[in-house]
């Protein structure tokens, strides 16, 4: 413990400055109460923000420089193309920011972006085809991923239902709505259903568990 | 565990490997974790024993200390069905969290001796089966947040970074606590989603007495000192809250927005941390004298404090002040049961400690009476089951509700002052003293935590700016009544 000579005030080992009156405080003890901080400032938060500002700048330039040049509206890709790399490389869920979550979210992102630069543009997009193979893949790869290490990813169920989800529901719209049927749209439902299957042959209790836990309210 | 304290004789521990590894299978045999963390469970006992050889134990009687049952049978596949829904005050933390702004706080105990980390590490994993609330990681449901029960080596770290810094929770391994160490403290910081300061507390004086009984320290058995051994018992668990008296009133958040100190809030939080250590008799007699307790007392500095700190002249003080409800209900959960009462005085009014303390009194009997608590009780329960919140999907909750309370909740207090009271546990002169220090929060530019130990009485100030009015008021109200004031803290 020190006194400082301006203030008289008894300050402990770890100040450089008097925190009553500011004056410098001279003789310092080697043994400081407190470490010198190593990271001053959240370096992730840093890189995150000054990202976003210029991945905004792009997205702005990008609309400009298509409006004024005309033609086609080519800057709807190169938005695609920004959001997915923020989805992909800047995007964190503060809590359970898992690979299957965000894998599955880039490509559920990605096939919405399907349908409104398909819905936009005027350039032709074989939807029907090119998003139920998508899906599939994303199923194959994802649910594989889960099974495989189940007993550290199984609570990360929710993101495989909601793609099988949307996956079903899709084929329900095309079949139903609009009579289409195509070869990718059967084996996508086919491996949507046998995901269903397998877990509940397999893995029924445990999975009913983390279901419960997903949806308390 | 950085630093190599203790000079171990390699070749003496290499004659010894065999028995090492019998006394190793013995205790560690009922771990059921991958061979990667049965490998740092080993690390983590190899390390303590080279300390006990160092210090001149024989192997037999290291592990005699170490005890038989460290482990137990508690790292393992944790049972399905063991998982906690957040308690009703906890719902709103992880909605309302942001990358740099977590509802942290921290309580710190100062040793007289340097801390062993090799020790406390073993103690963490002795203590840690028996708080099966802290032993979980935050996941996310459709609803809501719930804390799903983690079976992996829990880990002390060196402090490094700022007091209360935000903890990553976004994997399946990440904690809700901390156990930091730093030359004489050891402390505790936790995410207030697991549990308010009595859990926090309750949990940070187990491990504290289990650190100083794996040094061969006396121990001491006590109320609020869990016994290792037993089972957790279901009581400590419980969501309190729903509990409480129904109340036909309710009372809530919505605060006109407070007068604060001025100042520019610094990008790093918190901007500064400051102890005051006082004597306990010195306050509590000036408190007496005053016609008050401790907390009226400090409080009444408060206000004059913030009075000299902020550049506005209309408006009201707001002291937010946290109350435990265990003091009306006789539960002995280890979660959140904390509401709180809130002590305002017109800027105009705060003059002098004289005309102060009467108000604060008045203030603090009304807030802090188990009537008062029960509405904001049964307000909080109120808004957790309305089925609009209740049901509305956890993405949207994120982006409507917590927006909601960051507006209701943003600048509506000056500031926070949390006493925690006393610790009455003897810990036969291992501890010079304790620190509670709360978090940097949105609601207020200055939080104070108070918590006594033996003879010992420390403020502790966290500010989110960095001018210095506030702590030089406090420290000339005090010092012109006579308290004799040491000032520690973090050098920024």
């Amino acid at each position: 413990m020190r006194i400082c000579k301006c203030c008289n005030a008894k300050v402990g080992d770890s100040f450089d400055n008097c925190p009553v009156c500011g004056s410098k405080i001279e003789i310092k003890s080697e043994e400081s109460n407190y470490p010198v901080y190593k990271c001053k400032r959240d370096i992730t938060t840093i890189y995150l923000t000054w990202s976003v500002r210029v991945l905004i700048i792009l997205t702005i330039i990008s609309v400009v420089v298509n409006i004024a040049v005309g033609g086609i509206p080519w800057s709807l890709y190169v938005i695609t193309g920004i959001y997915l790399f923020y989805k992909i490389f800047l995007s964190r869920n503060l809590v359970e920011a898992n690979l299957i979550q965000r894998f599955l979210s880039v490509v559920i992102t990605v096939c919405l972006l399907m349908i409104i630069i398909r819905l936009i543009s005027t350039e032709a997009l074989n939807v029907q085809i090119v998003i139920p193979n998508i899906l599939f893949g994303a199923l194959v790869v994802s649910g594989g991923f889960y099974f495989y290490d189940f007993q550290s990813q199984k609570s990360h169920i929710l993101p495989i239902i909601f793609t099988i989800g949307v996956a079903i529901f899709s084929i329900a719209i095309l079949f139903f709505l609009f009579g289409i049927i195509r070869w990718p749209m059967i084996v996508l439902g086919g491996v949507s259903l046998f995901i269903i299957v397998f877990s509940l042959l397999f893995y029924r209790k445990s999975i009913i568990a983390e279901i419960k836990k997903k949806i308390h309210t | 565990m950085s630093k190599k304290k203790h000079q171990i004789d390699n070749n003496t521990f290499a004659e010894q490997e065999a028995e090492f590894q019998s006394c190793l299978e013995r205790i560690i045999g009922g771990v059921q974790l991958p061979p990667r963390e049965i490998q740092l469970f080993e690390q983590d006992v190899r390390k303590a024993v080279e300390y006990y050889i160092s210090s001149s134990l024989t192997m037999e009687e290291a592990f005699e200390r170490i005890g038989p049952d460290i482990f137990g049978t508690f790292y393992s596949e944790p049972d399905p069905n063991e998982w906690y829904p957040l308690d009703s005050a906890a719902k709103i933390y992880p909605l309302s969290m942001t990358r740099s702004n977590m509802s942290m706080y921290r309580i710190s105990a100062n040793m007289t001796k340097q801390v062993v980390p090799e020790i406390l590490q073993l103690a963490l994993h002795a203590v840690i089966k028996r708080f099966p609330t802290f032993a979980t990681t935050l996941k996310r449901g459709v609803f809501w947040h719930y804390l799903d029960a983690r079976r992996k080596r829990f880990t002390i770290e060196e402090e490094e970074n700022q007091p209360c810094s935000p903890i990553k929770v976004n994997t399946n391994s990440d904690q809700v606590f901390r156990i930091l160490y730093f030359n004489r403290r050891i402390s505790i910081e936790v995410f207030h989603v697991v549990a308010d300061g009595y859990g926090g507390m309750t949990l940070f004086k187990t491990l504290l007495n289990e650190y100083l009984r794996m040094l061969g320290e006396p121990t001491t058995v006590a109320d609020d000192i869990l016994d290792i051994s037993e089972v957790p018992k279901p009581e400590e668990s419980v969501n309190a809250f729903t509990l409480t008296d129904k109340s036909k009133n309710t009372s809530g958040y919505g605060n006109a927005s407070a007068l604060q100190i001025s100042g520019k809030r610094t990008k790093i939080q918190p901007a500064q941390l400051l102890h005051f250590i006082m004597q306990s008799q010195d306050l509590i007699q000036t408190a007496k004298k005053h016609g008050t307790n401790v907390t009226g007392f400090v409080l009444s500095a408060m206000f004059l404090a913030v009075k000299s700190a902020t550049k506005e002249t209309k408006g009201t003080f707001q002291i937010q002040v946290p109350v435990n409800m265990r003091q009306y209900y006789p539960v002995r959960t280890l979660r959140n049961f904390s509401m709180y009462a809130i002590v305002k005085i017109p800027y105009e009014n705060v003059v002098d400690m004289e005309t102060l303390i009467p108000m604060i009194n008045e203030q603090l009997k009304v807030g802090t009476s188990k009537e008062s608590l029960d509405q904001m009780a049964a307000m909080t329960n109120k808004i957790v089951s309305n089925p609009g919140v209740k049901y509305m999907p956890i993405g949207l909750k994120g982006i409507v509700i917590s927006r909601i309370i960051k507006y209701i909740t943003r600048k509506s207090f000056t500031a926070t002052l949390s006493n925690i009271g006393a610790v009455k546990t003897d810990f036969f002169g291992n501890i010079r003293s304790f620190e509670a220090i709360l978090g940097p929060v949105n609601s207020n530019e200055v939080s104070c935590g108070l918590v006594s130990y033996e003879d010992s009485i420390v403020l502790s100030i966290t500010k989110t700016v960095m001018e210095s009015a506030f702590e030089a008021k406090l420290y000339e109200v005090f010092t012109s009544l006579g308290i004799d004031v040491v000032i520690e803290g973090n050098n920024l």
